[in-house]
């Protein structure tokens, strides 16, 4: 895949979960959840690799904010584009509540019932789930 | 002249293979359309994934010490993943992609590398057990239930070999879909990772910022790789079974069509041929009676 190259004062944002592209537009800013914490892009970005936890992803287009959840992924940044790999995508009309809150209590309890070494494999997978479900939630709730 | 009822219950035969080879054909189309949208859609996030990664490695050298997986050894011990069906009745799928991976088994002995072989697909095992070639992985099943989650069973054993230095380098051995009719035999080296794009980073040797931190990110994303890589090369497998069974499907069920169109013209000849003799007879009979 061609690297995305947006024009001079706006970033090229691409999505791409295994279920195919989901976003490919050219935007001016983007903000991601980053396992570190919150970030946003602007024009002109220092090259930037992070990893992403499951959370909502917003991006302004024409100065509107849209908002989409996102799975756990990496993100690649540069000065005019973004790129970024994750699991999942949901718009927020694609959101099934009931599903949401079913996957939210399910991710509850097996956490509850986890007695391994916090932040080993298992844990950050159910971590994974929790973030997911209420990322969904979040983004109904918006 | 052979004789006529052989001709017709030949022809009956046939016209039962012909209707086995349409439904299989039709089958295998129905089942190409699902192949081939799962493999088009999961491409663009195998190829950010690797584009990503390589990009990645090509920055972070050869540091074994930043992940196991960035070591480059010389290549001793060898391993081929051959993708294989558990079916047959697919033309030369099966026999080409086998063929080609031997010719390679074969290669890699000569320059001396101990090679090991891991067949996905009950074909490809058979073919290598009868050529005496070790196998030390078996992958079965894989194909019913085909999914990330099993692709990434194989891939972290991949992953483990390869970390604990039981193997130095891994190939991968399938058929890409290119169409219905076409497929392309790939051998492609999975591990070790090769970096691209050492010149851009010549010219701009601007580091990334990497959040959480390089070895974070590292340690996660390059076990990712090799499943990412591992999925598509078994999606893209399954589209190119289905449609090469297709194409030989509809081919067998041509030959059948111009067989029983064949065997027809026989079994009419044979009839009036038979007609003729039978009308020689009676006015053989006839005329001796005048006489």
């Amino acid at each position: 895949m061609a690297k995305p190259e947006g024009s001079a004062n706006a970033l090229a944002l691409q999505v791409a979960t295994p279920l195919g592209m989901q976003l490919d537009l050219e935007v001016e800013s983007v903000q991601m959840p980053g396992v570190a914490g919150e970030f946003g892009v602007l024009p002109g970005h220092v090259p930037l690799l992070s990893a992403l936890k499951p959370g909502l992803l917003k991006y302004k287009k024409q100065g509107a904010v849209v908002t989409c959840a996102v799975g756990a992924g990496y993100a690649e940044a540069g000065a005019h584009h973004v790129r970024l790999i994750a699991e999942f995508f949901a718009r927020p009309e694609d959101v099934n509540v009931e599903e949401a809150k079913k996957d939210l209590e399910k991710a509850e309890a097996r956490m509850k019932s986890f007695h391994g070494q916090f932040g080993d494999t298992e844990h950050g997978e159910i971590q994974k789930e929790l973030d997911w479900a209420r990322a969904r939630l979040d983004l109904v709730a918006n | 002249m052979a004789n006529l009822k052989a001709i017709r219950t030949r022809i009956a035969s046939v016209k039962n293979t012909r209707k086995i080879t349409r439904a299989m054909k039709l089958v295998a189309a129905a089942r190409l359309r699902k192949a081939q949208e799962n493999i088009t859609r999961m491409r663009p996030y195998a190829l950010a994934t690797i584009d990503m990664i390589t990009a990645l490695a090509a920055r972070a050298g050869e540091d074994e010490a930043l992940h196991s997986l960035l070591a480059r050894r010389e290549p001793k011990n060898v391993m081929l993943v051959v993708l294989t069906s558990d079916r047959g009745l697919a033309g030369a799928f099966n026999s080409g992609i086998s063929k080609a991976a031997f010719r390679k088994y074969q290669e890699l002995v000569e320059a001396g590398m101990q090679v090991s072989v891991a067949v996905i697909g009950r074909k490809g095992g058979d073919y290598f057990r009868r050529r005496n070639v070790p196998i030390t992985h078996t992958f079965s099943n894989v194909y019913e239930t085909l999914s990330y989650k099993k692709a990434s069973e194989i891939g972290d054993q991949i992953v483990i070999d390869y970390a604990s230095h039981e193997l130095d380098a891994v190939y991968i051995c399938y058929n890409e879909f290119k169409s219905a009719i076409t497929q392309k035999i790939v051998i492609e080296q999975l591990l070790p990772i090769e970096p691209s794009g050492r010149d851009s980073i010549a010219a701009n040797p601007v580091d990334f910022v990497y959040e959480p931190s390089q070895q974070a990110i590292l340690s996660t994303i390059l076990p990712l790789y090799v499943n990412v890589e591992l999925y598509r090369a078994l999606l893209e497998s399954v589209a190119s079974e289905h449609g090469a069974r297709m194409t030989a499907m509809d081919n067998a069920t041509n030959n059948a069509v111009d067989m029983i169109a064949a065997l027809t013209l026989q079994a009419n000849r044979a009839r009036q041929a038979a007609i003729t003799t039978e009308l020689m007879e009676i006015i053989g009979g006839a005329e001796a009676l005048k006489g």
